[in-house]
């Protein structure tokens, strides 16, 4: 009779006996499947939960950044530009500049490809005194911010919109117009459209400034040539205006050396300091943000570490049960079989055949508890570690070659596990089992 | 040619003060068509002449040779492969395989190489000891004397020479026994040999010889 016949027959009529150890072996094999689907799951979640983090922090940087260009645009200018050889203190006493600088100089910044700053603005300022009003004021020339070259090249590339230095902060004055500070229209009751004399010449009002609480309330903003003929300035300017960038916090150092490079001889001057510290609390925000992703992945690692312990203490238990579980079962299988035994030896099975009874049955054991194991632990493997069950985790420890070799690695030790007794029955004596029977 | 031939054979279990002597120097042939019975009380070592007969137990001196290939001259392995071959057991408790069906059990001895034509053989086994209807039952469900038959059909269903039997009978009516020697008789009037081991009366009278064994000696 065919032996894996008789094994199939032994097996459906020991069911108890054959689902024991096929439930121990499927545990041990479940419990390796799912440790490692686990901590797979784990890694894919940690990779999930850690991009989507990331992709979170991007995003909120992106927006805190146009926030603050925003709003640093809104504050206005926080750098200017004047001569090496100006007086601090007597800018300081006088309210604007007392040594001169060539008007080119912005247009050789913004060529110069200065990556710091922003709205380059070139202005000649000087305090004078307004001949009709008999008030001492400050008049402005500009002619509108200098567009800097690789910016505009840039947003020319990406099809225009809004970006550094898209908007201007302040819009140029046309020819033969003024803008009025906020102090010095309330004062004279000065309103857009009028006719304002300024010292012999007769501007139209083109905007009055909103109060800024600053030198500018008592400015008068007009067109830089009108300024540089007045004052017989031409080709003049004292200062150019400028916003800092708002890549580093700490990027002064920078400008200067980004300004020195393209004018040497001149002196850069940064006038506000609540700037600096709205960069450096962004920069503080993205710090806590990239604090918070690291933390989270050490958390993740930390929690893989656990995962990983527990599979290291749980995996060597189960299988080593599942052995020794497979062991005892065929001590008893053996036991029960005794007489069996007995009668093939006496019928004329050999040794190698009786130790193929009990090991094709520890096979048979093996192989469909390792398969049920495998795909038992894949499946709550993945789903504790939070991983979905149609995602790769799955596809991936349940390869076929993962597969075939859980199952090959179960037969293995199952066939180890029975070896000593089957063995055993191999070697009893069949005169000593007939005359027990007899 | 004998189909046995066993040659001062001797066998002791144990040493010393409790050293039970089972066979002392027994020799005993079957020829070809040979029905043997051996009589004797318990204990006496009847069912030690069949296990040395049949290559199970190795005696301490002596020869034992079934067609003349001497058996314990041979491995382990071979030995077993040889009773495969050449001798066919039968028990008082028939000893089946409760999960196989009474077909199953009747080809459980045969080989690979042989398996096809045996299973024939068996199906004709089955119907000469009236158990064609009952080939796919299990054992549990036969009778006593249907069981025997079965094991009878087990050890000739690889067309042995030689038929061990211990106490064949002893669990069966007079009606079974007769089919079970009557089958044991044919067995061996058609070339084959049967040694019997008995100690009842009717079956020994099946025998064309019987002999009378006490304390380990054929007398």
């Amino acid at each position: 009779m065919q032996l894996w016949r008789l094994v199939i027959k032994e097996l459906w009529h020991r069911k108890l006996n054959f689902a024991s150890g096929l439930l121990s072996v499927a545990i041990a094999v479940g419990c390796v499947a799912g440790a490692l689907a686990l901590l797979a799951a784990h890694d894919e979640r940690t990779e999930a939960v850690i991009m989507q983090k990331e992709i979170e922090t991007r995003e909120a940087m992106r927006r805190m950044e146009d926030d603050y260009r925003r709003i640093m645009r809104d504050m206005g200018y926080n750098v200017l530009i004047v001569h090496e050889d100006q007086d601090v203190t007597a800018m300081q006493r006088e309210g604007v500049p007392n040594t001169f600088l060539p008007d080119d100089y912005a247009d050789r910044l913004a060529q110069g490809g200065i990556r710091t700053l922003n709205h380059l603005l070139p202005v000649l300022q000087l305090q004078t005194v307004w001949e009709e009003k008999e008030m001492e004021i400050i008049v402005a020339g500009v002619r509108g911010q200098v567009p800097i070259e690789h910016r505009r090249r840039a947003r020319a590339e990406a099809g225009g919109g809004v970006g550094p230095d898209g908007t201007p902060i302040m819009e140029p004055v046309p020819r033969g117009t003024v803008n009025v500070g906020h102090a010095l229209a309330e004062r004279f009751d000065i309103a857009e459209g009028d006719e304002l004399p300024i010292n012999g010449a007769t501007l139209t009002v083109n905007e009055v400034a909103p109060r800024r609480g600053a030198q500018e309330d008592i400015t008068l903003w007009t067109h830089l040539d009108h300024v540089q003929e007045w004052f017989e300035r031409e080709g003049q300017i004292n200062g150019i205006f400028a916003l800092e960038c708002v890549c580093e916090a700490d990027s002064l150092g920078q400008v200067i050396a980004d300004v020195h490079r393209i004018l040497p001889d001149t002196q850069v001057f940064e006038f506000s300091t609540i700037v600096r510290g709205r960069a450096l609390a962004r920069a503080r925000a993205a710090e806590a943000h990239r604090e918070a992703i690291e933390a989270e992945r050490e958390n993740r690692a930390a929690l893989r570490q656990e995962r990983e312990q527990t599979a290291m203490v749980l995996v060597p238990l189960a299988v080593v049960g599942a052995a020794v579980w497979v062991f005892l079962l065929t001590v008893a299988n053996v036991r029960e079989r005794r007489y069996e035994i007995g009668i093939l030896r006496a019928v004329g099975f050999s040794a190698p055949r009786i130790i193929g009874l009990f090991q094709l049955r520890v096979i048979i054991m093996a192989v469909l508890g390792a398969l049920a194991g495998y795909i038992a632990g894949v499946l709550v493997g993945a789903s504790l570690g939070g991983a979905a069950l149609s995602g790769t985790v799955i596809s991936t420890t349940l390869s076929p070659l993962m597969l075939a070799m859980a199952v090959l690695g179960a037969t293995v030790l199952a066939c180890v596990a029975a070896w000593m007794p089957a063995l055993q029955a191999a070697g009893q004596d069949p005169a000593e089992i007939l005359k027990e029977m007899t | 040619m004998n189909i046995l031939s066993i040659e001062n054979v001797t066998k002791t279990f144990g040493k010393g003060d409790d050293a039970v002597t089972a066979l002392k120097d027994v020799s005993l042939q079957l020829e070809p068509g040979a029905f043997t019975a051996i009589q004797g009380p318990s204990g006496c070592g009847k069912t030690t002449l069949l296990l040395t007969a049949g290559g199970l137990l190795r005696p301490d001196s002596g020869t034992v040779m079934v067609l003349e290939q001497s058996l314990y001259a041979l491995s382990i392995e071979q030995r077993a492969a040889y009773r495969a071959a050449n001798i066919g057991f039968v028990f008082q408790q028939f000893h089946l395989i409760p999960y196989l069906t009474v077909l199953e059990n009747v080809i459980a001895p045969l080989l690979k190489d042989n398996h096809k034509a045996g299973r024939i053989y068996a199906e004709e086994m089955l119907a000469r000891f009236n158990l064609a209807t009952h080939a796919n039952k299990l054992p549990a469900t036969l009778s006593t004397g249907e069981r025997q038959r079965v094991a009878l059909a087990r050890a000739m269903v690889n067309k042995p020479k030689l038929l061990l039997a211990d106490e064949p009978t002893g669990n069966l009516d007079s009606e079974n026994a007769d089919v079970v020697l009557t089958a044991m008789a044919d067995f061996a009037a058609e070339g084959g040999a049967v040694l019997l081991v008995t100690h009842e009366a009717i079956a020994a009278e099946r025998a064309k010889t019987t002999i009378t064994m006490e304390k380990g000696v054929l007398k």
